[in-house]
């Protein structure tokens, strides 16, 4: 079971900036148990991103966000069927990494990630989402540099890499920068890279305490049916 | 002293790296920094480098400042959090320590205890950042300090990034947050150069140019092999290779790099230099005894 806690709107709108006309993606996965992407409360968001001048141009609904095949398959229907600027995704930040590779256009998270507590959807482990619950990914091209950069840097490359490979692990890894870098270019969107300096607050990581027995609920459920 | 006044000063700073021992005997560091230091203006005390364990900059920079040597403190984000920086910080004003380069910082991967955990809770712009606030009396948080600290905040940039916009663009974010002067990583290519230091212009703080002095045969391949961020062309790596004299041959590249800096960097910053090679790199170079020689 994963966790999230919905952005508020206005860190939101933040965030948005000048994207106006918006595809309201949800996940049908995992993170429909946990009620951010259910019909009503994505109707709810449409709602109060339209009384604040934005427009929601579609709503899409697919199961398993961080599936990389199920949203290849299903994106481009919702791009054959809508005019829209960016995509506010309603997921975990895995599933926002998905669709940032998969869409044209910028994606940007509507919720932080809280803890990714096992199992998630068909993708394991945390190689690239840090469940920090500071999501980050508006500012750095829907690529997270926390996982994505071996230093973890928040505020631009380190002087090391060459040819776009990762200076720590030449061989495996590529340098999360650069493709930040290079998505930041294609959208238009470098001003990102000169922005004040980012600090991450790790406070924010640790879960909620409603949310940390909640999920050791559900596991000690599990347990007993295992 | 900080380096933007050196600067403004002679016109032209000269900067050496020197790395701590890694052990408690500090005799032989002590004696290097005493026999540069007419040649030179500051001495950089390295932090960690390559992330090898080694004795800290802190201490030895309060030493050559007891010499009468300018120090720049190197301090990296690797291996400390956010309060223990801010510490080192204010432990560096208190000595009396005025020129500060603020550093990310070498993956723990390549250096001598690859099992150790990497910190990185700041970075380079969060920790100019961190001078900055801590220069205008307050900490990180917000909250009041007994009294601000007064320490000069300067930048690395590697020239020899490829591409090199996301550097250029991140050179801008340090000025930012405060960067007061920059010192670049080794460079051979001064056409690598030219577009930092007219970054560096429009953001009015000095540029000291990074020059690697290459004193070995092998020392080329061993650098581009080993040496994050430092690419020795192909041509400089043979001609050290066929030289009858390497050690010349490699003072002499470093010379001539210096004179073409001088044309257009406001300063440079000798790395692999100990004394006596640095003595006749400089000389070469046309720099004369009296703190690096400007006039």
């Amino acid at each position: 079971m994963m966790l999230s806690r919905m952005k508020s709107l206005d860190d939101l709108l933040d965030s948005l900036r000048g994207e106006r006309r918006l595809l309201l993606l949800g996940c049908n996965g995992c993170e429909e148990s946990f009620g951010n992407a259910e019909p009503g409360r994505l109707r709810r968001l449409g709602a109060d991103l339209e009384e604040r001048g934005r427009i929601v141009a579609d709503v899409l609904v697919i199961d398993f966000l961080c599936e990389e095949l199920l949203v290849r398959h299903w994106l481009p229907l919702a791009e054959g069927r809508a005019e829209f600027e960016a995509v506010l995704a309603v997921c975990c930040g895995i599933g926002v990494q998905v669709v940032s590779r998969e869409s044209r256009r910028p994606v940007y998270p509507a919720c932080d990630t809280v803890t990714l507590g096992g199992r998630v959807g068909q993708a394991w482990g945390s190689e690239a989402c840090r469940e920090c619950g500071h999501c980050i990914l508006p500012l750095t091209g829907g690529i997270c540099p926390l996982t994505a950069c071996s230093k973890g840097l928040l505020n631009g490359p380190c002087g090391g890499s060459q040819d776009g490979r990762c200076e720590v692990f030449p061989q495996t890894r590529e340098c999360g920068w650069q493709r930040i870098y290079e998505r930041l270019e294609a959208a238009g969107r470098k001003d990102l890279l000169l922005q004040p300096p980012l600090i991450k607050a790790h406070s924010r990581s640790e879960p909620p305490e409603p949310l940390v027995a909640l999920r050791n609920e559900l596991l000690a459920k599990r347990n007993t049916t295992l | 002293m900080t380096i933007p006044e050196i600067v403004t000063r002679k016109g032209f700073a000269v900067t050496v790296e020197l790395t701590p021992p890694k052990g408690a005997d500090c005799r032989s560091f002590l004696q290097a920094a005493g026999e540069l230091a007419p040649w030179v203006d500051a001495i950089n005390v390295t932090d960690g480098p390559s992330a090898v364990m080694r004795l800290g900059s802190l201490s030895l920079c309060h030493l050559l400042r007891e010499k009468g040597i300018e120090p720049v403190l190197q301090l990296a984000c690797r291996d400390r959090n956010r309060i223990a920086l801010q510490a080192e910080l204010l432990n560096a004003s208190v000595l009396g320590i005025d020129n500060v380069l603020c550093l990310t910082g070498d993956h723990v991967a390549l250096g001598d205890h690859p099992d150790a955990r990497a910190c990185f809770d700041l970075d380079s712009v969060s920790l100019l950042e961190a001078v900055t606030r801590l220069n205008s009396g307050t900490d990180l948080c917000g909250h009041t300090l007994t009294g601000p600290a007064g320490l000069c905040p300067g930048a690395a940039v590697n020239p020899n990034a490829s591409p090199a916009e996301p550097q250029l663009l991140k050179m801008r974010r340090k000025a930012q947050a405060g960067a007061r002067f920059f010192q670049t990583q080794a460079v051979f290519e001064m056409s690598r150069l030219r577009p930092f230091v007219e970054v560096a212009g429009e953001l009015k703080a000095p540029i000291l140019v990074g020059v690697l002095v290459l004193t070995s045969r092998g020392s080329a391949r061993f650098v581009n092999e080993h040496v994050s961020g430092v690419r020795v062309p192909e041509r400089v790596a043979a001609e050290l290779e066929e030289a009858a004299d390497p050690l010349s041959r490699g003072i002499q590249i470093a010379a001539d790099l210096i004179r073409e800096a001088r044309g257009f960097c406001q300063g440079v910053h000798l790395m692999n230099a100990g004394p006596k090679t640095a003595e006749r790199v400089l000389r070469k170079a046309g720099l004369t005894k009296g703190n690096g020689g400007a006039k």
